[in-house]
This record gives C-alpha cells, sequence and structure tokens, in this order.
C-alpha cells in the first residue's frame, strides 16, 4: 500500500483540480511550442521553395492581397501576360537565372477530378521547383505527367482528369507545409495543352489567351554584383504592365507579422505559467493545510520529516505525471489532428516539426510541468515537514 | 523499557517569537516503569498532555531530558528518533486521528506500512487486535463511516499494533460509553500486564480502578498520589 497512491485516488475532486492544472500548464507549453515551432518552420520552407531572389507577375496580379493569396497560401488563381515579356527581361542586365512558370486553376465542375492549383515550370531554365522535386522524384516527366502535392488525395499510378485531359500521377511530393503541398505540377506542354483545353471549353477568363505565348510569373535569381533591388527597380522601369517584387521582402514582411504572433503566443504561455504556479502553489498549500492533523498522526506513528515530505513530493509527482501527459497528448491530437484548420485559420505555412523533434518536446513539455509541480510541492512538502505536531493534537485539553 | 524524565521543564511564549514566557512543566522527574498502568489526572490546562507529548518525542522541552531505556530521546536527530517512536513507542494522541482516505485496516496498519513491514502476521495481529476491541466488522469500512468511540478503539489499535514498549495514551475514554471505555481500560491493563510501559493521561474517575501507580498533575507539578 502507497499512502501518497492512495490520497491521490481516494481524493478525486482534489485529485481532479490538480490535474486539469498540471494538463493546463503542458497543453499550454506543448501547443505553444509546437504552433510558433509550426509557424516558423513553414515559413522557412516557404522561403527555400521560393528560391528565387525577385518574382515579376502581370500588373494585374501586383496587388499584395492577391499575390499573397495565390503564391503564399496557395489559393487555385491564374493570371498570365504576354510571353514577349519574359524574352524583354532576360534581356535586362543583371540577371542570373530566369525560369517562367504558368498557372491554371482547376475547376470544381465534372471536367476535373479535383480543384488545385495547376503550376507549369520549364525544366530547361527551372532553379526553383526541380531542386526539391528531385527529392521524392528523379524521373523526367513526359507529356500528360504530373506530380501531386502531399495533402492531396493522389498517388502514383493514378490518373486525375483536368479540363477532359487525362493526367498520369508519376510522383508525390514530400509535405512543405506551404501552397506546394496542395498543388499539382507538369511541364510547359502538359500545362499548355491544359490551358488550352480549359479554354476551349469557355472555363478560363482568358478568351482569345494564346496559351503557347503567356507565362503566369518570371522568376529570377540576379546575376553577381547585383542586388535584387536594383534588377526589381530596373524590371519595373523598363518593361511595361508587369510587377517585380523582392521575394524575401514578401517573405520578412509576413516574417515580422509572425514574429509578433510568436511573441503573443510567448507571452500567453508564461502568463499561463505564472497563472498555473501560482494555482498549483495554492492547491498544493490548501490541500496540506487541510490535512495538517492526518501529518502530524503519520509523524506520531513514526514518520520522519522526511518521509512527510516525501509523501507530499509522491502525490505530486503522480498527479504531475497524469496531468502533463494527458495535457501533452491533447496538445499533440490537436496540432497533429487540426494542422491544416491552423494553416488556413491563420493564412499562413504552417509545418510541424519531425516525429524526433516533436516527440522530444513532448518529452521535455512533461519534465517541464513535472518540475514545476515538484516545485510547487517542495515548498509544502518543507512547510509541512516542519509541521508542529504537538500543537495540532493538542485539544482543549492541557 | 522504563520511560524516564529527569528535570523536565517546558516554557511557552506567550507570543511567537516573544521572550515572555509562561512556565507549562515545572522542573519533574518522573519514571513511568515497564509492566505498570500510570495514570496521570489533572484538570485541563494542568500540563498533562504536554508532559504526555515530550515523553513521547513529540515536543522538545525547555530543559531537562527524556530517557526510554538508555535512549536518550532529544539527542536524537529526527530520522532517528521518528524510527524510535515506530518501534518502540505508541501513542494514542487526543481526538480523532484517521487518515479518511484508508480503510479501518489500513489505518491499523500504518506503523508498519510506514517501514514496509505490513506482511500476514501484521494482518494477523490487526484481526486479533480488532476483535479485541470489537471492531472486527469495521476493518474494510472508512473512517467516515465509523462513530467516535469506534475511531478510538480504531487508534489505540494503531498504537499497539507494533506491541510497543512504551504506550502513551491522552484521555483514550474521552466520548465513550462506559462499556466501551471498561473494554479501553482493560485492554490498556493488559498491555501492561504484557510488559509496556503505559501511561494514560484522563480526567475519567473510571481508570483509577485499573492503575498500578496513580498520579494527580496541578500547574505543571505532579502530586505523587491522586487520592
Amino acid at each position: 500500500m502507497n499512502i501518497a497512491y492512495r490520497n491521490v485516488r481516494r481524493r478525486p475532486v482534489r485529485t481532479a483540480v490538480l490535474l486539469v492544472l498540471t494538463a493546463l500548464l503542458s497543453l499550454a507549453v506543448c501547443g505553444g511550442t509546437l504552433l510558433v515551432s509550426g509557424l516558423q518552420k513553414g515559413l522557412g520552407s516557404l522561403e527555400a521553395r521560393l528560391g528565387a531572389d525577385i518574382m515579376v507577375v502581370p500588373y494585374e496580379a501586383r496587388t499584395k492581397s492577391n499575390l499573397e493569396s495565390i503564391v503564399l497560401q496557395g489559393n487555385p488563381g491564374y493570371f498570365y501576360m504576354d510571353n514577349s515579356r519574359y524574352e524583354k527581361i532576360r534581356g535586362l542586365d543583371g540577371i542570373g537565372q530566369i525560369s517562367a512558370q504558368f498557372y491554371l486553376a482547376s475547376a470544381s465542375s465534372g471536367c476535373c477530378s479535383i480543384p488545385v492549383q495547376i503550376i507549369g515550370f520549364d525544366p530547361e531554365t527551372d532553379f526553383t521547383v526541380l531542386p526539391w522535386l528531385k527529392r521524392s522524384y528523379d524521373g523526367n516527366l513526359q507529356a500528360g505527367d504530373i506530380v501531386v502535392g502531399n495533402d492531396l488525395n493522389a498517388f502514383p499510378g493514378d490518373t486525375l482528369t483536368f479540363y477532359g485531359i487525362d493526367c498520369h500521377v508519376a510522383a508525390k511530393l514530400d509535405k512543405t507545409g506551404t501552397y506546394y503541398d496542395s498543388a499539382v505540377f507538369t511541364n510547359i506542354d502538359t500545362i499548355q495543352q491544359l490551358i488550352g483545353s480549359s479554354l476551349d471549353k469557355g472555363m478560363n477568363d482568358f478568351a482569345g489567351t494564346d496559351p503557347q505565348k503567356v507565362v503566369s510569373t518570371v522568376l529570377i535569381n540576379v546575376a553577381e554584383g547585383y542586388s535584387p533591388e536594383e534588377v526589381m527597380n530596373d524590371i519595373n522601369i523598363h518593361v511595361k504592365k508587369v510587377k517585380a517584387v523582392q521575394t524575401k521582402e514578401m517573405i520578412s514582411g509576413i516574417s515580422r507579422s509572425l514574429q509578433g504572433t510568436s511573441d503573443v503566443i510567448g507571452v500567453l504561455i508564461a502568463a499561463v505559467w505564472v497563472l498555473g504556479l501560482v494555482i498549483l502553489l495554492l492547491a498544493f498549500t490548501m490541500s496540506v493545510n487541510e490535512r495538517k492533523r492526518e501529518f502530524a498522526v503519520l509523524r506520531v506513528i513514526g514518520a520522519s520529516q522526511g518521509k512527510l515530505a516525501s509523501i507530499v513530493m509522491q502525490e505530486a509527482l503522480l498527479t504531475g505525471l497524469c496531468g502533463s501527459v494527458l495535457g501533452t497528448g491533447l496538445a499533440l491530437v490537436g496540432m497533429l489532428g487540426f494542422r491544416t484548420a491552423v494553416s488556413e485559420q491563420i493564412g499562413l505555412p504552417f509545418l510541424l516539426p519531425g516525429a524526433g523533434q516533436t516527440a522530444l518536446l513532448a518529452v521535455m513539455s512533461i519534465l517541464a510541468v513535472l518540475l514545476a509541480g515538484i516545485l510547487a510541492a517542495a515548498v509544502c512538502a518543507y512547510r509541512i515537514s516542519r509541521v508542529d505536531t504537538a500543537l495540532i493534537l493538542r485539544g482543549d485539553n492541557g | 523499557m522504563n520511560l524516564t524524565a529527569k528535570a523536565l521543564m517546558k516554557e511557552f511564549p506567550r507570543k511567537s517569537g516573544s521572550a515572555n514566557c509562561f512556565t507549562v512543566l515545572q522542573p519533574l522527574d518522573l519514571t513511568i516503569d515497564a509492566g505498570k498502568l500510570t495514570v496521570l489526572m489533572g484538570r485541563s490546562g494542568s500540563g498533562k498532555s504536554t508532559l504526555l507529548n515530550i515523553l513521547g518525542g513529540l515536543l522538545r522541552p525547555t530543559d531537562g531530558k527524556v530517557l526510554a531505556g538508555e535512549a536518550d530521546l532529544y539527542e536524537m536527530p529526527d530520522k532517528a528518533l521518528s524510527a524510535f517512536r515506530n518501534r518502540h513507542i505508541g501513542i494514542i494522541p487526543q481526538g480523532q486521528t484517521a487518515l479518511y482516505s484508508l480503510t479501518v485496516e489500513e489505518n491499523i496498519l500504518l506503523p508498519v506500512t510506514l517501514t514496509g513491514k505490513a506482511d500476514d502476521a501484521a494482518k494477523q495481529r490487526v484481526q486479533t487486535l480488532a476483535k479485541a476491541l470489537e471492531i472486527t466488522a469495521l476493518l474494510g469500512c472508512y473512517p467516515a463511516e465509523l462513530s467516535g468511540g469506534e475511531l478510538r478503539r480504531m487508534a489505540i489499535a494503531r498504537a499497539l499494533l507494533p506491541q510497543p514498549e512504551i504506550l502513551l495514551a491522552d484521555e483514550p475514554t474521552s466520548d465513550l460509553d462506559e462499556e466501551t471505555t471498561q473494554l479501553v481500560l482493560r485492554i490498556l491493563k493488559e498491555a501492561a500486564a504484557q510488559g509496556s510501559a503505559v501511561l494514560m493521561v484522563t480526567h475519567d474517575p473510571c481508570a483509577k480502578e485499573f492503575a498500578d501507580i496513580l498520579l494527580s498533575m496541578r500547574n505543571g507539578v505532579i502530586a505523587a498520589d491522586a487520592e
């Protein structure tokens, strides 16, 4: 028979209060850290995926909200500009690498299997998609081949139909936490075929557009000795009806707002911790105070000061362990189960750490809450171990 | 094992931390003999419980020493004194002293549970004590389900479980009916007859007829004979 275990088991209300408190603490630390980490990792992944110094889009897609909606959040959409602008940009000074991409949003009607953003790239010039694509697919995409993002419910060997054209799924990409996870990639030939078919079916606003003569974006890495800013300004001055933006600047804007969000979450976690610690200390103190006579009885039958402290500490360990495992479990289930919803809600890329890192974080969170519980209990254990047994046991008779 | 107090004195500060003190026990010498039931009577506030707590190693005296056999209780560090109390001194405190999260049986077993010796022999002894104290049917109950008298008998069984050489009982018959009082006094007398040094502090005049040695206390001073 373990006295601490019996005390915890047979005082359900007190135990439940302590369990809820410790669970809340671990939920705050584990959930909050996962949230901040997921946001930072998602943004880092996006930065790595964009991989270009400058992005040039048609002037009608220039507004920040429009760009962010399509490029950062992956909302299906499309815009086109004449191919000649790509050629003109390529001729400017300071251009190192340059490649065009083609966007097409599939429709949700019967002609398409799923509504997604389809991105076409030129394997000859691409420097943003291919390096990452090669991690999961080392072949060459043939006409009609597509590669699907990790979130899409399609697998290698499947066939997806877009605008009446059957496309063969050649590979599925690793998780990135960015809009790439819900996009489909293909080469120029295939995307031009799809754009043509969408125009034929009257399902594209750009009627009269020749798919052979348009691009959606131009991605640029500046040549050595040039700054992205001066090349961007050069493009904006010399090429009509386009808008050049620095991708890293676009991300750093989000980065700044993300930092603010992280700070707020950090402050909230700290507040929950301070409040939780105070409440834990109060809960342990109240619990120990109401049992002073029981502790005095234990002293009478031969429990040392150390033994009393050990009983209080064991109770704190038991409730702390159960509560922190519960809270950390809830945080993990919440974050893993609702990461897509979280990403959609905050409108930013969200990529949770890998299994190993998440497990480490869970263990750290459990340990941190255990430590907090032990610290709170230690104060009470010290007090109770020095309780005046005779004074407590003395009744009115002297 | 005899329990001996030498030049024992106790003062309490009038206020916490104050140097202004009042004397509860005047310097006294006392021996509780093994094999005898010593009954100490006296009015409320006379210092009986204070003396009992000091003799049990629960309250450090202002001056003097307490010897259990050859062992000086207040020369021992807390851990050793606690272990000594667990093994050699049974104390029946005033009032209710149950642990409400444990059953009656678990409460009685506490002294051996603390030392990890709650074996079958200890459980058998619980049955014997429970039978003698007429609480066998209550062993599986929780303290909240017991009357005051039943709780008192549970506390007596707990104090007797380790077969202590010294037994200190503080008002063990208060609030008990006459029949239960007689039962408790017989049990204490039996403990003395089996060799324990038993000190009982009480108001109860019924205790006189069971006493081997009868003492009285007034204003912190012990007189040899209550009569």
